[in-house]
């Protein structure tokens, strides 16, 4: 009966879909060994998800308003290299080096959004080129070398530490930028205008909307996210890595695909997305579990993704 | 449909039970930074054949590309899971540090190998591999011994994988020695897993640099310099190249004397002997010290046999 009412609003029905799919594969995992049930394996499971899925959020709002990042994992690497730099070879206090790594982070979408808005090129090509200039100057700053970044103050705590023993930080600040971005994107007013500009941007132009202004905004709440998470993965292990975050772009984008979200623009919700992101990381995890070859992992997520798409289109198509 | 779909389920779960099934003893796992590399080949040989003397289950995991990250998850997800024993390739000296000691306050015994961490704090029981500054002075003493090298020589140090602590320090150790002798030095970077971009690389490198004489690599690249030595119709000796590990290319290079000789960590013994160590500490309460798996020269003289040892899976 409850499935019969939200068949109404098709996107409600994606989103049950995904959430049946993740309750579907929890069931067989648990099914398969029954430590996957266990706190701590849960707990694990929700971490290995949380900095992608901090990516995410911002991924699928960008979705939604037409455009893709690729540059995320990059940026993901360089924000915090540049933080760790200041902060381990410069004394920077850490709080200041945190502030200019997200700064930093908020110039970079930038200039993904400025490319691609002014240029008029697709940001496919923008952000694929800026993901190989931004890696590149990772590289660069640090010539391959980790760069160790343990600190004592608070913020690192907040930032990428636990609770009690085993609590990871980074859970909450998941659900947190989940929150904020599902608030933006269904209880605000920016909110449609994502929507309106990538669902049709003409109409969208011409009801007033600048969206080059809405994308570049998204562009940057993007970069911004992908710094954060960075941020969360470098005092959660205490050093950041060149190659950090490889592959990133297309996992955010995987996660939102699963969860509902359009690849043309104008259409994805946040839940199913979290719930896509959860999916990946029950597969990270389910692999491990089932003793599986781990050269599997990415098949299976290939896997689920075509699956997710195959329903998704079939749910829309009979809505018409 | 809903019925066949909840039939597929229902066998889908039958097969993993059956799959997922184990009555061994212990249940060891083997972490990696980077799975999809023929070098592992051995190392997994040695400890699935560790497992069976043993009655153990061993099971390995990695990402396939490099990635620190993604190996800590794997780690971490082997200790939620409840593993009897890890081993674990420290491919970085921080991010590893506190998942390790997270292991080992819950019980379970954790031994590194392939990679150390030696030079900061790591709560890792013993190390089984080899010692990578060390073994890259070895590669560049022997590579220059009983060597007339022009004064004007100049050398390159290839690097695989930048940021790769283990081939850092191998370079590092290659680069100790030239210095030694005065012979001036850079590194350069082919892809390891993407062998004719590596070889077209190598080929523009070596003609753009007509006083080179060395080229050392911290892995297997020289594999692909000394192809592209061959395309370029160069005589085998011309340029003195040696490099890490065994892999086919690297073998047949050496075979055909465009490589000197290559070092073998004997990646075998680092499968066997880790499974080893945990085994006899979970059984026995036996504290696993160190082991070193040795820096084994292989040149065209050995390389044969080698060759044939390898095929079965032990070199």
């Amino acid at each position: 009966m409850v499935a019969l009412k939200l068949k109404k609003k098709s996107f409600k029905m994606r989103a049950l879909g995904v959430l049946i799919a993740t309750i579907a594969l929890a069931v067989l995992f648990s099914i398969a060994n029954s430590n996957f049930l266990s706190p701590y394996n849960l707990l694990i499971t929700v971490r290995m998800a949380s900095e992608l899925g901090i990516i995410a959020a911002g991924v699928t709002l960008l979705m939604v308003a037409g455009e893709f990042d690729l540059s995320v994992g990059s940026t993901y690497a360089l924000s915090p290299m540049v933080t760790a730099i200041l902060y381990s070879n410069f004394n920077v206090p850490i709080i200041f080096a945190v502030m200019v790594g997200l700064m930093l982070a908020l110039v970079l979408g930038f200039i993904n959004g400025f490319i691609t808005t002014k240029a008029g090129i697709p940001s496919f090509i923008t952000t694929l080129g800026t993901m190989l200039i931004y890696r590149a100057v990772v590289l660069v700053l640090v010539g391959g070398m980790p760069i160790k970044i343990r600190s004592q103050a608070l913020i690192s705590d907040v930032i990428g530490g636990t609770i009690g023993e085993l609590f990871p930080v980074a859970i909450i600040w998941f659900l947190f930028f989940i929150g904020i971005s599902y608030y933006i994107l269904e209880h605000t007013a920016f909110g449609n205008k994502i929507r309106a500009t990538g669902g049709n941007k003409e109409a969208a132009i011409a009801a007033g909307i600048n969206t080059t202004r809405v994308k570049i905004i998204t562009f940057m709440f993007v970069s911004f996210l992908a710094a954060f998470a960075g941020l969360v993965q470098c005092f959660r292990l205490g050093s950041v890595a060149p190659l950090n975050g490889r592959g990133f772009e297309l996992q955010a984008i995987a996660a939102s695909v699963i969860g509902g979200t359009s690849l043309f623009g104008g259409f994805g919700t946040i839940i199913g997305t979290a719930l896509g992101v959860l999916i990946t990381g029950m597969i990270k995890n389910g692999i491990v579990l089932l003793g599986v070859s781990v050269y599997w992992q990415n098949g299976f997520l290939g896997a689920i993704l075509i699956a997710a798409v195959i329903i998704n289109t079939f749910i829309s198509k009979r809505r018409r | 449909m809903c019925k066949k779909a909840v039939t597929l389920f229902v066998v889908l779960v039958m097969l993993l039970a059956v799959f997922t099934g184990s009555a061994l003893a212990y249940k060891f796992a083997l972490v990696v930074h980077v799975a999809g590399t023929p070098f592992w080949i051995p190392v997994i040989k040695g400890a699935e054949e560790a497992g069976e003397l043993l009655g153990v289950e061993v099971q390995f995991m990695g990402p396939e590309e490099f990635s620190v990250e993604r190996e800590v998850d794997y780690l971490e997800t082997a200790i939620a899971q409840g593993f009897d024993g890890i081993g674990v390739a420290i491919s970085d000296a921080e991010a590893l540090d506190e998942p390790i000691a997270r292991a080992m306050k819950r019980g379970i015994p954790v031994v590194a190998f392939n990679i150390d961490d030696p030079y900061t704090p790591n709560e890792r029981m013993a190390f089984v591999g080899q010692s990578f500054t060390i073994a890259g002075n070895v590669l560049g003493r022997e590579l220059l011994k009983d060597e007339e090298i022009p004064a004007n020589a100049e050398a390159v140090v290839l690097i695989g994988e930048p940021g790769n602590a283990a081939l850092e320090e191998r370079c590092d150790g290659i680069e100790d020695i030239l210095d030694e002798r005065g012979i001036p030095h850079e590194r350069f970077s082919a892809p390891l897993a993407d062998p004719s971009t590596a070889v077209d690389m190598m080929k523009s490198y070596i003609r753009a640099h007509p006083n080179l004489k060395i080229i050392a690599a911290s892995e297997f690249a020289t594999a692909f310099a000394g192809m592209a030595m061959k395309e370029l119709g160069m005589e085998p000796g011309k340029l003195l190249l040696a490099g890490f590990d065994l892999t086919p290319d690297h073998n047949q290079m050496i075979k055909e004397g465009y490589v000197k000789f290559t070092i073998d960590q004997q990646p075998y013994l680092q499968g066997f002997q880790t499974v080893m160590l945990l085994y006899l500490y979970k059984e026995f309460g036996l504290s696993p010290t160190d082991i070193n798996t040795g820096v084994a020269v292989v040149g065209k003289d050995d390389i044969d046999q080698v060759v044939e040892l390898a095929e079965a899976g032990y070199r």
